[in-house]
């Protein structure tokens, strides 16, 4: 396939590569599903217990499943001089990187987001509980991305980036951890829950539009101290 | 192969450019100028800042002091334009493992953003990557990856070519080919500059040569 649109052909390559390693891929998954799952064995199996902890516990395992799949991003690019292409494309660098950061939440959010479901089954959720886990993790897991994003963008270019990136990272995720987790336990209690669920709303669309233009002179600024 | 964009003069210009590493002056005040239809070779031992010179031609660094021009104006001021004239070959190809030969050129054509003066076939068999199309880049050795990168010279219309080392990693064979497309280009009003331990001498080609360290 030869695509014409560096944005789709960006998009596209990701998604490729990721496929191609699909053991890497599979692991911010697993551990979001074997996390929530010990949950019930280590502190009680009481249906009383796990609905009071559940939507807590499922926004903690999304948030550092997330944090997790962090580490490989960008990095091989970084390395293996893609990233140097990229940034001298004559396209706008920010739209490639969005198309990235679409590409890593196809990969890792939008696994994670898809079987919350189940996962709020096993933690003894109402229907209409979970409706609002849902939907509160698909409006703040690509948030999580794109400021994750940042953080790599960041700190890229230093040898060991993992403990400066969850020390970047962690204080901006902690709104959305609030609101998302908040918002599911004001809807197990039968109470509005719509002013937390527009916060994640709003806080995507501020990290949607302006992200890209962040992670790419991140980048930028990454680069040029090899 | 046609000439890129034919007529125009361009101008790629240092002015007083400065750079430290670690407190140690890499460059120091330095200013050249290479024109269309010129080649300028970069020559210097090993941590002289050949690399640093190039990639502060290139944009992806900025300069301490001074400034790099395109037709007078500043590369960062310009960098749409100027990325659009710009072929830049470092150390690291750019290839990805996960990726097949086709799909790697695939992708170095869709980022260039302009439409390709030749197809992907052609610039395959040019490298000598005939037959490899579908091999993923982890399954090629260094030469191989180094070819990859290379189809971009005979497919990017791009005036300008700044080449760091583009004879690591090969054969005597794709040597010569490289330096008669190198001939092709500079003669075609193209402008090239490029770093080599390798002795280059390309006759009737206006060639300026850069002493570093």
């Amino acid at each position: 396939m030869n695509h014409s649109n560096p944005f789709v052909a960006m998009l596209f390559r990701d998604l490729r590569i990721a496929f191609r390693q699909r053991a890497e891929i599979m692991l911010p998954v697993i551990f979001f599903v074997v996390v929530v799952s010990l949950f019930p064995l280590a502190i009680s199996p009481d249906p009383a217990v796990l609905k009071i902890i559940g939507p807590g516990v499922i926004w903690i395992a999304a948030l550092l499943s997330i944090l997790l799949s962090l580490q490989s991003l960008f990095r091989s690019d970084f390395n293996d001089g893609s990233m140097e292409q990229i940034l001298l494309s004559p396209f706008p660098g920010s739209l490639l990187m969005l198309a990235r950061i679409v590409a890593q939440w196809c990969v890792t959010g939008l696994p994670l987001i898809i079987i919350s479901p189940l996962l709020g089954l096993l933690l003894h959720l109402e229907a209409h509980v979970i409706l609002v886990l849902f939907i509160s993790l698909l409006l703040g897991v690509p948030y999580l991305n794109m400021v994750g994003a940042i953080g790599v963008a960041l700190t890229i270019g230093l040898r060991q980036a993992g403990a400066l990136l969850s020390l970047l990272v962690l204080p901006l995720y902690v709104p959305v951890l609030i609101f998302g987790s908040n918002a599911v336990i004001s809807a197990a209690n039968h109470l509005p829950y719509n002013g937390q669920l527009l916060w994640l709303a709003a806080l995507l669309v501020i990290a949607t539009t302006l992200s890209p233009f962040v992670i790419s002179s991140a980048l930028r600024v990454s680069c040029s101290y090899r | 192969m046609n000439s890129p964009t034919s007529g125009d003069i361009s101008e790629l210009r240092a002015d007083n450019l400065s750079y430290e590493i670690n407190d140690k002056l890499i460059l120091n005040g330095m200013s050249f100028s290479v024109k269309s239809g010129q080649m300028l070779f970069v020559e210097g031992s090993n941590g002289s800042g050949k690399t640093t010179l190039l990639r502060l031609l290139s944009g992806l660094m900025e300069a301490d002091e001074g400034q790099v021009s395109w037709n007078g104006k500043r590369i960062e001021d310009e960098r749409i334009e100027y990325n659009q004239q710009l072929t830049y070959l470092g150390h690291s190809t750019g290839v990805k493992a996960e990726l097949s030969t086709l799909e790697n050129i695939n992708f170095f054509s869709a980022l260039s953003g302009l439409p390709q003066k030749e197809n992907a076939q052609t610039a395959i068999e040019w490298v000598g990557l005939k037959g490899y199309e579908d091999n993923p880049g982890r399954h090629l050795s260094y030469g191989q990856q180094r070819r990859i990168a290379l189809t971009r010279l005979l497919m990017e219309p791009s005036q300008l070519w700044i080449l760091d080392e583009p004879f690591a990693g090969l054969d005597k064979k794709m040597i010569g080919a490289l330096e008669s497309r190198f001939k092709e280009h500079v003669h075609n009003g193209g402008l090239l500059v490029l770093t080599s331990h390798q002795h280059i001498e390309l006759d009737q080609v206006n060639t300026a040569r850069l002493h570093l360290g």
